[in-house]
């Protein structure tokens, strides 16, 4: 067995048995960790991405790559990359903010608002780039 | 035995199954996102493990108190760079979504256990990065205890993360050492398209890949940094709370009333016991006729914001000294709380001996308000905030 290969068989079972030992820990803090509600958020996590999140952004891709020119695809990618990023971060953000809550030192911006402006930042920079882009492309050279 | 079983596997993937568009998504921005996900949750690692050591002191590995503002770069790096391996995480997972889809599906036990094994890293992952995001908006819509959930799935993580990478050492290598695809038709761009064959490949899917997630983190970074970072207060419009100083916008985790202690710090009887050889029991009045210190110290929580403040108040090893406890004795401070986790917290030996270490009487020169933990709290350099106890009532010795 190689050098190499050695060390990589050795970083996989170290991968195992810090697994395992987190399994045990789990099963250990029981009365903290609530093991059979833990499983069910590990899969909704998995779930809610693989079947909600990258399917509908998918849909959104195909839908601007029909309708976006060629030349700006990649300024539209970054755009729409980042405006769903500012989502999947704020909607929480703004739903956290109409629970009730005793303590008026967090949650205290008005999260609706900001981020309305944030979306908006990123859309029309995105917009006003494509669209030099565009100019620039179509003035002959 | 999955090795043994006869099920019959068409070659060809049926109508109904889900063919994902392989378009620009290659292995090569696989590996470069992976790097820099990868650095993330190192970074988060380390932190996340240093913060724990902080809350479960250990008398092996004390920990240190200088600079005072050491917890608050920690924990401040930790949360935001939770935040910004957000996006990079969903790069990622975009890059190799068709893998999810690939047909056959895996028919031999180790390709199996493969595919397990990252179900487990993107689950561990999806869940640290949510259950963090959430924690930082004190929303807990589980079951379970965030810090215990956090604290094993994390291992859990990183030990499918050493796996994964174990497995996939020969393409990371590979793609580590080749130059950066330079013109459109690269090995790189032809490979990730073995399917496409004549199709013309866009050269920019990897930057275009790379420079949305770095795009994303930046403005996840910008939007919510500013609950550590005073600077950015006015640009973060999605941070929980902000970096805001002064005795009226000095943020709190926890209120008089939600612990349950608005009634109890109006009592004039109230009294802060030092639980030594020689016992002491102070009143306000004589606490407040003892030499005084002040110093300029940061609240740092758990959750990630931080915040300076000048404290002022009677230095904590002076009165270890009056009550006779010794410089190795690690103590435990009581708060007037009834119940809960922040009741009593751990203070090791290193910290209650350090000069800057006080029982604090005031924030920025008033007497401490209500939800700051009048009429008497612990602050000391450098520890979460969490073990700052407020409200304090008695400080009592304790084993590690």
């Amino acid at each position: 067995m190689s050098l190499a290969k050695a060390f990589r068989l050795a970083l996989g079972l170290l991968g195992v048995a810090v697994m395992g030992i987190a399994v045990l820990g789990i099963l250990r803090d029981r009365s903290f960790t609530d093991p059979p509600g833990l499983a069910v958020w590990l899969g909704a996590g998995v779930i809610a991405h693989d079947f909600i999140l990258a399917p509908l952004s998918l849909l959104v891709g195909f839908i601007a790559s029909r309708l976006v020119p060629h030349d700006v695809r990649h300024v539209v990618g970054y755009g729409l990359a980042t405006a769903a990023v500012i989502l999947v971060v704020g909607i929480p953000v703004l739903l956290a903010s109409h629970r009730d809550r005793a303590n008026p030192t967090i949650m205290n911006q008005n999260y609706g608002v900001g981020l309305m402006i944030a979306e908006l930042v990123v859309l029309v920079a995105t917009g006003l780039t494509a669209f030099v882009l565009l100019r620039r492309r179509a003035e002959p050279s | 035995m999955v090795g043994t079983m006869k099920i019959a596997i068409p070659d060809e993937a049926p109508s109904w199954w889900p063919k994902p568009p392989t378009r620009g998504r290659g292995t090569s921005a696989t590996v470069a996102v992976g790097r820099w996900l990868g650095l993330a949750f190192a970074v988060c690692l380390l932190t996340g493990v240093f913060s724990h050591l902080h809350q479960h002191p250990t008398s092996w590995f004390p920990l240190p108190t200088r600079p005072v503002w050491l917890y608050r770069v920690t924990q401040g790096l930790h949360v935001a760079t939770g935040l910004a391996a957000i996006p990079l995480l969903l790069v990622k997972l975009w890059t190799v979504y068709p893998k999810l889809f690939a047909w056959p599906p895996p028919k031999k036990i180790s390709e199996v256990l493969e595919k397990l094994s990252i179900g487990v890293l993107v689950s561990g992952s999806v869940f640290q990065l949510s259950t963090g995001l959430l924690n930082t908006l004190q929303w807990y819509p589980w079951p379970f205890g965030f810090v215990q959930a956090h604290w094993w799935v994390a291992w859990m993580t990183i030990g499918a993360l050493l796996l994964h990478i174990a497995v996939k050492a020969p393409l990371i290598v590979d793609h580590w050492r080749r130059p950066r695809p330079a013109a459109p038709a690269s090995r790189d761009d032809a490979e990730s398209e073995p399917e496409s064959g004549s199709e013309p490949v866009p050269d920019y899917s990897r930057r275009v890949l790379l420079g949305a997630a770095g795009v994303g983190a930046l403005a996840v970074t910008v939007l919510t940094a500013g609950q550590s970072v005073p600077w950015l207060t006015r640009v973060s419009l999605l941070a929980p709370r902000l970096s805001t100083s002064g005795a009226g916008s000095l943020p709190i985790n926890r209120t008089a009333e939600a612990a349950g202690v608005t009634s109890l710090v109006e009592d004039p009887a109230w009294t802060l016991t030092i639980d030594g050889a020689q016992p002491l029991v102070l009143t306000l009045a004589q606490l407040q006729a003892m030499p005084q210190l002040s110093a300029d110290l940061p609240i740092a929580c758990v959750e990630g914001w931080s915040a300076n403040a000048h404290w002022s108040g009677v230095q904590l090893r002076a009165l270890l000294e009056l009550a006779g406890i010794q410089r190795s004795q690690t103590l435990r401070s009581v708060s007037l709380e009834p119940s809960g986790g922040n009741r009593v917290s751990l203070i090791p030996a290193n910290v209650a001996w350090d000069p800057l270490t006080l029982l604090a009487l005031q924030l920025e020169g008033q007497p401490l308000p209500l939800d700051h933990g009048k009429p008497c709290r612990l602050i000391a350099p450098g520890r979460p905030g969490v073990s700052q106890t407020k409200w304090l009532t008695r400080i009592e010795k304790a084993e590690l």
